[in-house]
């Protein structure tokens, strides 16, 4: 399958989750029959922009990114596999269309995505998701409505190579899937351990503390240093890991956590440090 | 339809939320998009803002809030009023039975019959009873454009007819209004800070930002999203930023690096405490004090204990607030430690709203004035304001005193009738009269400090009790509080006349005897300035000016709010008086002759364009507010001229107040943690302003409730969410999803509970302003399933002389356990 041109770059730290593009793209489909490339999106349940809340950490320590999942016009796309009669198809551009009319009972095309990225339209009988707004690119536009409406450039579109420093920089989502997304993603939240480190005596916060972070398995560790409230972190961990933590300062007794297990992001209780007699 | 036949036409229009392509397909509107600009539209206008070694400079785009790109959704929405309507059981007169509202059916009539009965009845009430049994009101905001703005055609006709005014309390800056005015004056702006180029200010000299219940990027305010990139680019210049907030709001979950959260209503409490610290550190600018600020000794005075025994130290806050004294003292010791900007709200931020709000806020200027506030970096920057801008170009805000009508008319009718009511107690007042109250409310114009301990009261003697209610858009039964009690106001035999002039079927509008149907903002013509209201001229990064051009006819029999009144007007013998003549684009024209626009563009050229975006001076030279003071210690609208931490003026007024003392101070909350209520409804709600939609107006928009944030659908109904630790869900048996009842001793109302660690255990949070949905209509008692939790919150005021709103309350939640709510 011949790879197309058009790329969405998603930078997750510019998202601040106000939903623009979700509304711009029911501005432009709900109702709205835009032959031959999509019928009228229904008025309720369908996210062709979906965009996802994901939050890490616990109190007092979260942090909260947004993920705008269009669909992501696969360079491998299984919803073309799974269609009959050429329901689906991936153009020159690289945007992935479901015939309205071609696709007329065909639901394995809604099961066929693993980003679940489909809907199916009860009163139309068919599968349906985001176009990419290929309607309006056709008619002379330069970006979809969701980057139209993106108030803080969150939402890059355009061609693969005007955006390849970019893309470098880049992941797609789950790529395990082995579908080659044409959508990708700087900035997707990864894993944290964080926590906050007192003396254990005066029970103020305690700056300038070394904690080191180990893998279970030898790996050069990562080191940080409390600030001056007795924070530390580590983010970009992998998820499902084996950690320890070691944390000492002169004039404390060090405190070592071993068999950190981390399934998801870890806000860790207070940690009282005991001066040294 | 099918959009793809026809012809297409475009124009541009003024919302809420700012200004907008519209697209219309033979006759319909067809697609709502953030105005395009390109970098022509700009390229006079750009500012720039140097720090941190780069350059910023505002993009060339308008960031609008989703709401407003709804607006297809709202204008063609299945709750639009198409005809006049009748209450089947109505009949003008003042004898038939009111028992029905709220839960009656509506017959339609004509445009003439409906005139006829409003008329009628407002004449039969007048004679029946006096001109002042007549009350109109509002809500707080309305449809966009200067010239159809309720503050403007609204209020023309009913000074012009005479009838009790609703004085509006100030309802996002009660802690301010009450509060800060004490401080440091700026009554003209609600007590709030004065914002010029804080921005540039912040960005260049200041080293923390200290985010004091403060969350733009949910709080909207008429910017939308405009502003978002600067948090960008704060990110940018590695700004470390604190946030206060007992709910990890939107903006803090993103850009936080650090997290403080004091249970809710306990924020003076922490600002006491770090005042403590600057006081036992030395750690505070003395010399500022000593020539900027009177009363300081007595302030130190509460601080250190010496007034009440308590000293006020980062211990006694963690015993109150939950926040560990080991943080607190962190905490102040780098604001000290820094140039420090205090980021509040300017004049708002849900602290300022929460019991006694008014001493939390009088705290944040002290608080800065005890680290040289005007001082380069030092202020009080809203975060969303005060972005480079040209003082010099005029445009009318929305609001007063320069409100359309009156900036332009030839005679400015005056209210004939002295009678006042205040908004938050109107029901309070209606149904038990005489009611008094300290303060006087706000009605399009500035009112003196002295003004606030002016006693009122309803009804003013010698005037009728009110037989008349005419509400012109909006609601207030998820606006205002205890909106039980709005509904009992309604079913009241007192209100012999319920008129309801609006767009759509909105919740109160049920209530109505009479409904008569109002168009939208896309409906007709206007102007307008993108987020222009009374004191912020400068929270989108351009000055964008708009022409309304009218999109579409009014839909089905709808007509503008001007055209109703002039109607009425007619009938009543005043229509000459009320319109001077003037069609709606008269009052645009003359409304376009007195702003700055005329300088640059002929009306004919303003009008085709539809915006016009101000230039922005080559020569700027930036007034960084409170600089002036700082440099020469006086001018203040003060008794002193100084920031006063001993307020001379309610120490004159209101010595022996224990609940806004001369000095502020932390008082315990009469519905908070150390409440003996608190053994029943163990849990604190807070309330603030909501995300995606602004005060009930948009609440109805289908596409703004599949926002999962914003409603959770459930079964078949969307249910607002209440946010919650799991560790006050898992006792209760709730998980996420789940339908729970929040319920106390005044209302119970249904949620979908969203569990999450963004808020303090003990503390729940549930926006304002959802939609009032009752389970069993027209009955005040009744279950909501809308989440109108503001029927949950009392409508006492924030303290016995400051009669503000608040926006917490103490409730419990239980699963509920019908699965949709019946």
């Amino acid at each position: 399958m011949e790879m197309g041109s058009k790329v969405f770059i998603i930078d997750v730290t510019k998202c601040t989750g106000c939903f623009n593009c979700f509304i711009a793209c029911k501005d432009e489909f709900a109702d709205h029959h835009w032959p031959p490339y999509s019928g009228p999106q229904p008025e309720t349940g369908h996210h062709w922009m979906k965009v996802d809340e994901v939050e890490r950490g616990q109190f007092p320590r979260v942090k909260l990114s947004f993920i705008p999942q269009p669909c992501q016009h696969c360079g491998v796309p299984r919803c073309v596999k799974a269609s009959r009669n050429g329901a689906v198809c991936k153009r020159k551009d690289g945007l992935v269309i479901i015939d309205p009319e071609r696709s007329k009972g065909q639901r394995k095309i809604v099961e066929a995505c693993p980003y679940s990225r489909i809907y199916w339209n009860d009163e139309l009988n068919i599968p349906q998701k985001c176009t990419g707004c290929a309607h309006l690119l056709d008619d002379g536009w330069e970006v979809p409505r969701c980057v139209e409406a993106c108030p803080t450039e969150a939402i890059l579109f355009g061609d693969r190579k005007n955006l390849s420093k970019l893309i470098k920089k880049a992941e797609q989502l789950h790529p395990e899937y082995g579908t080659d997304p044409s959508v990708y993603y700087i900035g997707l939240p990864k894993v944290f351990i964080a926590g906050s480190v007192y003396c254990g005596v005066s029970q103020e916060c305690l700056e300038n503390v070394r904690v080191t972070l180990t893998r279970r398995i030898n790996r050069n560790p990562r080191t940080t240093k409390t600030n001056n409230y007795g924070d530390f972190e580590f983010d970009g961990l992998e998820a499902n890991k084996n950690y320890s933590i070691k944390i000492e300062t002169k004039g404390y007794y060090p405190v070592s956590l071993n068999d950190i297990q981390l399934i998801k992001s870890i806000s860790m209780d207070n940690i009282y440090l005991q001066k040294r007699i | 339809m099918n959009p793809r036949e026809g012809e297409e036409r475009l124009y541009i229009m003024g919302d809420q939320g700012g200004p907008v392509l519209v697209h219309v397909k033979n006759g319909e509107l067809l697609r709502v998009r953030p105005l395009p600009l390109e970098e022509k539209d700009v390229r006079k206008s750009r500012w720039k803002i140097e720090a941190g070694g780069k350059t910023f400079q505002p993009p060339i785009r308008v960031g609008i809030p989703p709401f407003t790109l709804s607006s297809r959704r709202r204008v063609y929405s299945p709750l639009r009023l198409k005809y006049p309507m009748k209450r089947v059981g109505f009949e003008p007169g003042g004898k038939c039975s009111i028992e029905n509202r709220g839960r009656e059916e509506f017959a339609r009539i004509s445009w003439d019959e409906a005139i006829e009965m409003v008329a009628g009845e407002i004449r039969r009430i007048r004679e029946d009873y006096g001109p002042a049994a007549v009350l109109a009101f509002r809500n707080f905001h309305h449809s966009w454009g200067n010239v159809n703005y309720h503050y403007s055609i609204m209020r023309r006709f009913f000074d012009l007819l005479g009838t009790t005014d609703e004085m509006a309390n100030p309802c996002s800056w009660e802690g301010w209004f009450w509060g800060a005015v004490h401080t440091w004056g700026f009554q003209g702006q609600f007590g709030a800070g004065p914002q010029e180029d804080l921005m540039e200010d912040t960005f260049k000299n200041s080293e923390l930002i200290v985010w004091w219940s403060n969350d733009p990027e949910s709080t909207w305010n008429n910017g939308g999203m405009d502003t978002a990139i600067w948090r960008l680019w704060l990110r940018e210049i590695k700004m470390k930023q604190v946030f206060i907030d007992p709910f990890c709001n939107f903006t803090a979950s993103r850009y936080a690096d650090k997290w403080i959260a004091p249970r809710i209503g306990t924020d003076s409490a922490l600002a006491a405490a770090i005042a403590h610290v600057w006081l036992i550190e030395g750690t505070y600018d003395k010399d500022y004090i000593a020539t900027h600020s009177y009363g300081f000794d007595k302030w130190q005075d509460y601080i250190l204990g010496y007034e009440d025994g308590i000293p006020k130290t980062a211990e006694w806050a963690e015993r109150i607030t939950g926040v560990k004294a080991g943080v607190i003292k962190a905490l102040a010791r780098e604001w000290a430690s820094k140039r420090t900007s205090l980021a509040i709200k300017a004049g708002e931020g849900g602290a300022n709203r929460a019991i006694y709000g008014h001493e939390w806020a009088r705290m944040m200027v002290l608080l800065q004035a005890m680290q040289g506030l005007g001082k380069p970096g030092v202020n009080l920057w809203d975060g969303s304001r005060g972005c480079p801008t040209d003082k010099e170009f005029y445009f009318p805000h929305y609001a007063w005193p320069d409100v359309a009508t009156s900036l332009v008319a030839e005679k400015i009718p005056k209210n004939p009738v002295t009678q006042k009511i205040y908004k938050p107690i109107v029901p309070d007042s209606i149904l038990n009269p005489p009611v008094e109250w300290i303060g006087a409310g706000l009605k399009g114009r500035v009112i003196g400090p002295d003004a606030q301990f002016q006693k009122n009261t309803y009804p003013e003697p010698g005037q009728p009790e009110i037989r008349m209610i005419y509400r012109h858009g909006g609601g207030h039964l998820s606006v205002l509080n205890d909106g039980n009690k709005w509904v009992r106001l309604y079913k009241s035999p007192k209100i012999e006349f319920l008129v309801v002039q609006t767009p759509w079927m909105e919740p109160e509008a049920k209530f109505a005897d009479i409904l008569l149907p109002a168009c939208t903002n896309f409906e007709r013509e206007d102007i307008s300035q993108w987020a222009r209201n009374q004191y912020t001229k400068d929270q989108t990064n351009y000055k964008i000016c708009i022409f309304h051009q009218k999109c579409i006819e009014p839909l089905y029999e709808s007509k503008t709010d001007y055209e109703i009144y002039s109607l009425l007007a007619e009938k009543l013998g005043f229509r000459e008086e009320y319109t001077e003549g003037n069609s709606i684009e008269d009052w645009v024209r003359k409304v376009f002759a007195r702003t700055s626009i005329k300088d640059h563009l002929s009306y004919e050229e303003f009008k085709k364009k539809g915006f016009f975006i101000a230039p922005f001076p080559k020569h700027y030279k930036p007034m960084f507010a409170l600089r002036s003071f700082y440099e020469t210690g006086k001018g203040l609208e003060t008794p002193s001229g100084k920031i006063e931490f001993f307020s001379q003026r309610l120490h004159a007024n209101l010595p022996e107040d224990q609940e806004r003392p001369p000095v502020p101070h932390y008082v315990p909350a009469w519905e908070g943690h150390t409440s003996p209520l608190a053994q029943k409804y163990p849990l604190q709600l807070m309330s603030p302003h909501v995300r995606y939609s602004y005060h009930s107006q948009y609440e109805f928009v289908q596409w703004l409730r599949e926002i999962p944030l914003h409603r959770m659908k459930r079964e078949e109904y969307y249910y607002w969410p209440v946010r919650i630790h799991p560790v006050d869900a898992g006792p209760r048996g709730i998980k996420n999803g789940d339908i729970v009842k929040l319920f106390n001793d005044r209302a119970q109302v249904l949620c979908a509970a969203l569990i999450t660690q963004r808020i303090r255990p003990g503390n729940v949070h549930a926006y304002h302003a959802a939609w009032y949905d009752p389970l069993d209509p027209g009955e005040p008692a009744s279950l909501d399933r809308g989440g109108d939790v503001n029927l949950l919150i009392s409508n006492r005021f924030t303290s016995a002389n400051a009669p503000g709103m608040v926006n917490q309350c103490l409730v419990e939640i239980e699963k509920w356990e019908d699965g949709n709510g019946k």
